[in-house]
């Protein structure tokens, strides 16, 4: 017996999702999240000195801040700001920067239903896009009860109104990387069981709400899959500048850093360079196109040398044996401005510098 | 908070510097000439009233509600309205959460004055049950980025929501007229509010004790200028108001040049709003 929704979706079919991020200039991270017609915009104003009075200094403090979109704010925005805030609390890794406050501010576009998990999912796009550091996501999510009994997940605003209760549920998108004792291999990969915050309206029976629990949980599966399909697509199309951070990847048996670097003259070329060592052990410096993402160059090394090469051709610009000692396969690395590079070495490790490099290491 | 405080963003004198002696030769920052306008996107939500404007890189929102209420005492056939300007924190991160600063009040007073000195907007049409009932419209504007010039946008942004803007239609009926039924959207199409003109706002920088100046500053030319002025001006070569706050003093003849580089303009950027609207309720009145 299927429940008939009104715009012709399953009952545990999610609308259309949409998140687009950096959207705006001054705040440090942004991200606009929608599901279906509910659009929120969040917005992220990094780690700033010092702490509220009765935070705890040792920790990091965020700060949330809801805005309706029209009104003042109410008793209702005031427990929507403290929910979120205990929920970033529990997935941002507070230890790193102690003794200060992160702002994240709330703007509702527009509320067709599930404001608040809408919100949670937008604030968490926004502190991915601060460079906030986080243990993991999370992903929120509101399941309703219908009159008959009949379960609904992401409802709109007119099937709020018609529900007996509801719930928002927003679970850690983490996977596990010990499986706990004798849990049997799931198919894919173990994902972290737990709930982050779960807030209930309305009258529910404890069997119904495990049912929530459960539904809500497989339609996170496609709400992770979402985030990370966005996050990824965004990071190769990072603006040009100086050398990027690292991300690692494995790429076909490599593993490796990326370096992103780009031409100072300005021109427009990102390519992406994966130098390191494989598992069989031949280190190689691998150029991908950004387009294509297939290698284009592939250098090998083995020879106890350090080869540089210009970024435009294929030829030996120069090598350097670094004054000996290197090892068969070296493990390059170098630093973010690309000034200093760290090469290992038989009994531990070199370190060269450009010109202005060497004026960082003194 | 003096943490708060502390964090505000500063410009640093080589920056000041840089921007004032380059003004000199005529040049700007991010490459404009003294009197280029930033550009200008208006994109509208999907429900009635709701417009988000983009002006080079600051982002004004604005939504328009309307209610039934009862009417002043002195004006008894007529509507109102009423503006609220929210700087929300994510624009600035001077801004504060809370009750507006003066800059918010200033912002709202002028787009306020701008609509209802020139009666742009009908206010004896909202009338519904004369002594009784009126529509008070209410118009929210929410800063979003703060990339400077904040008056010019927030204008646009409340002329492109009240243009798309449509109130439910109501009749009056019963025993003794007095009875009023609203019509839900479903029954009966709602109906948009009557706009007369269309009041523009044009933002000037002065610099350089007024001898040097420019058109939509940016948040840091803004900390830059020592003076400024807003002027409203419609296509029909009205002015509907002026605004300058104190600081600088200036010559007569800049103020006038002033004027007359608005009113040229004042035609491009109605066409802009009209175009964008009328793109998006293509059964919008003609005027």
């Amino acid at each position: 017996m299927e429940i008939d929704r009104e715009d012709g979706r399953t009952p545990n079919q999610l609308r259309p999702l949409a998140c687009s991020r950096n959207i705006l200039h001054r705040p440090h991270g942004s991200a606009s999240w929608s599901q279906g017609d509910t659009k929120v915009l969040a917005a992220v104003y990094g780690p700033k000195a010092g702490t509220k009075k009765n935070e705890n200094a040792e920790k990091a403090c965020f700060e949330v801040i809801w805005k309706p979109k029209s009104g003042q704010i109410g008793k209702v925005e005031k427990e929507y700001e403290m929910i979120l805030k205990r929920t970033i609390q529990s997935i941002c890794v507070l230890t790193v920067n102690p003794n200060t406050t992160t702002s994240v501010i709330i703007q509702v576009v527009h509320d067709d239903g599930s404001l608040l998990p809408c919100a949670i999912n937008a604030a968490c796009a926004a502190l991915v896009d601060a460079g906030i550091p986080m243990k993991h996501l999370a992903v929120a999510i509101c399941c309703c009860l219908a009159e008959n009994g009949y379960l609904v997940l992401d409802p709109n605003k007119l099937e709020e109104k018609k529900m007996t209760a509801f719930a928002y549920l927003v679970f850690p998108n983490t996977t596990l990387s010990v499986l706990p004792e004798g849990s049997s291999v799931a198919e894919g990969e173990p994902v972290e069981h737990g709930i982050i915050t779960s807030v209930t309206h309305g009258v529910m029976s404890v069997d119904d709400y495990f049912l929530c629990v459960e539904n809500g949980r497989a339609a996170t599966a496609s709400l992770s899959a979402f985030f990370r399909k966005n996050f990824q697509q965004s990071s190769s199309n990072a603006g040009y500048g100086n050398l990027e951070g690292w991300v690692y990847y494995t790429f076909h048996g490599h593993e490796a850093p990326f370096i992103r670097s780009i031409d100072t003259n300005g021109n427009i070329r990102a390519w992406l360079f994966c130098c390191g060592t494989s598992k069989l052990g031949d280190s190689s410096l691998m150029q991908i196109t950004e387009k294509k993402g297939t290698v284009k160059r592939f250098y090998t090394g083995q020879d106890g040398l350090i080869k540089f090469w210009h970024m435009d051709s294929v030829d030996l610009l120069s090598t350097t044996d670094a004054e000996g000692g290197l090892q068969d396969f070296p493990r390059l690395r170098f630093d973010k401005e690309g000034n200093l590079l760290a090469v290992s070495t038989r009994d531990g490790f070199k370190i060269l510098a450009n010109s202005t490099g060497s004026k960082l290491l003194q | 908070m003096e943490g708060r405080l502390n964090n505000m963003w500063r410009l640093t004198v080589n920056e000041s510097k840089f921007v004032e002696s380059a003004l000199q030769s005529e040049l700007r920052v991010d490459g404009r000439g003294l009197y280029d306008y930033r550009k200008l996107t208006i994109k509208f939500g999907k429900e009635y009233g709701s417009s988000q404007v983009q002006l080079g890189q600051t982002h004004v929102m604005a939504f328009v509600t309307a209610q039934l209420v009862q009417p002043y005492k002195d004006r008894p056939s007529e509507g109102s309205f009423s503006i609220f300007t929210e700087f929300s924190p994510m624009a600035d991160p001077s801004f504060e959460p809370g009750h507006p600063g003066e800059s918010a009040v200033e912002l709202g007073r002028i787009i306020d004055r701008a609509l209802r000195e020139s009666r742009a907007v009908d206010t004896e049409s909202l009338c519904v049950l004369a002594g009784k009932l009126v529509w008070s419209v209410r118009i929210d504007l929410h800063i979003l980025d703060n990339g400077g010039n904040l008056v010019d946008a927030a204008n646009v942004a409340a002329l492109a929501a009240l243009m798309t803007f449509r109130r439910p239609d109501c009749t009056v009926g019963g025993d003794n007229s007095q009875d009023v039924i609203i019509h839900p959207p479903e029954e009966r199409e709602p109906l948009p509010l009557i706009i007369h003109h269309l009041p523009i706002a044009f933002t000037f920088g002065f610099f350089n004790k007024g001898s040097i100046l420019v058109m939509d500053p940016t948040y840091v030319e803004e900390a830059v200028m020592c003076g400024r002025m807003t002027v409203t001006v419609n296509a029909n070569g009205d002015i509907c108001a002026i605004q300058k706050p104190g600081e600088e003093g200036v010559n007569q003849s800049v103020i006038l040049h002033c004027l007359r580089l608005a009113s040229s303009r004042a035609s491009a950027t109605t066409k802009i709003i009209r175009d964008a609207v009328g793109f998006r309720n293509p059964e919008r009145f003609p005027f």
